[in-house]
């Protein structure tokens, strides 16, 4: 698929009902999701406000619990 | 086998237990009187630090030319980092490790109840281990690193 903006991500998250706190050099959102399952994602502060790469998206979207990034995209519009 | 003693038998002669595990061996103590029979494992740390030595680091860098970044996987911990330069990636990734490992210690009653963060622990633990910022690094990251 590709990158996805940082706003988006967050804004995803939230949806998620997922919270976020600053842990250290990182920032930590956190949470149960709908199914009741905990969903960890953590960003190094740095990269905060960045775009986020294809690769690491990915990996990120797994996390949240998303099956593909085409979830992930599908709940964010049927949501905002 | 395993030598089991029990919490009585262990406060009668704990020197002597502790003796017994730092020959290698590893001491079952079990409390014969819980409900549940819980037991405890005693072993040399160092013996430990070699075992958990089977717990490698598979990190993935790579980099990305869309955002122009290199980008660091660690998957055995779900942490990611991606950075304009490879040696920042590198110090992010150090600094995720760092704190969720602390994070992770400091909520172990949490991370234990979660089936694929309860995988992590010995990951952890390893990392746990490490008496400084370069260990990890060389713990993590090995000689990967310098193949990039």
């Amino acid at each position: 698929m590709g990158t996805c903006s940082f706003k988006i991500f967050i804004k995803v998250c939230k949806m998620l009902g997922l919270t976020q706190r600053k842990a250290g050099n990182r920032f930590l959102w956190e949470g149960i999701d709908r199914k009741g399952n905990y969903r960890q994602v953590s960003l190094h502060v740095h990269a905060e406000g960045r775009d986020i790469p294809n690769g690491t998206f990915n990996k990120m979207v797994k996390d949240l619990g998303f099956a593909s990034e085409e979830d992930f995209f599908y709940f964010y519009h049927k949501n905002k | 086998m395993a030598t089991t003693v029990s919490i009585a038998d262990f406060r009668k002669d704990m020197r002597k237990v502790l003796e017994t595990a730092l020959t290698g061996r590893e001491i079952i103590c079990e409390n014969t009187k819980s409900r549940d029979r819980e037991k405890c494992s005693f072993i040399k740390t160092k013996l430990f630090q070699e075992i958990l030595k089977a717990y490698i680091f598979m990190p993935k860098i790579f980099y990305d030319k869309e955002t122009n970044t290199h980008n660091i996987h660690l998957d055995e911990l779900n942490l990611y980092a991606y950075a304009d330069t490879l040696p920042e990636a590198v110090e992010q990734i150090l600094d995720l490790a760092v704190d969720y490992t602390k994070d992770y210690i400091e909520r172990l009653e949490l991370f234990l109840n979660v089936p694929d963060r309860k995988e992590q622990y010995p990951y952890i633990l390893r990392l746990s281990h490490c008496a400084s910022r370069e260990e990890i690094k060389q713990t993590l990251l090995g000689n990967t690193y310098g193949n990039v």
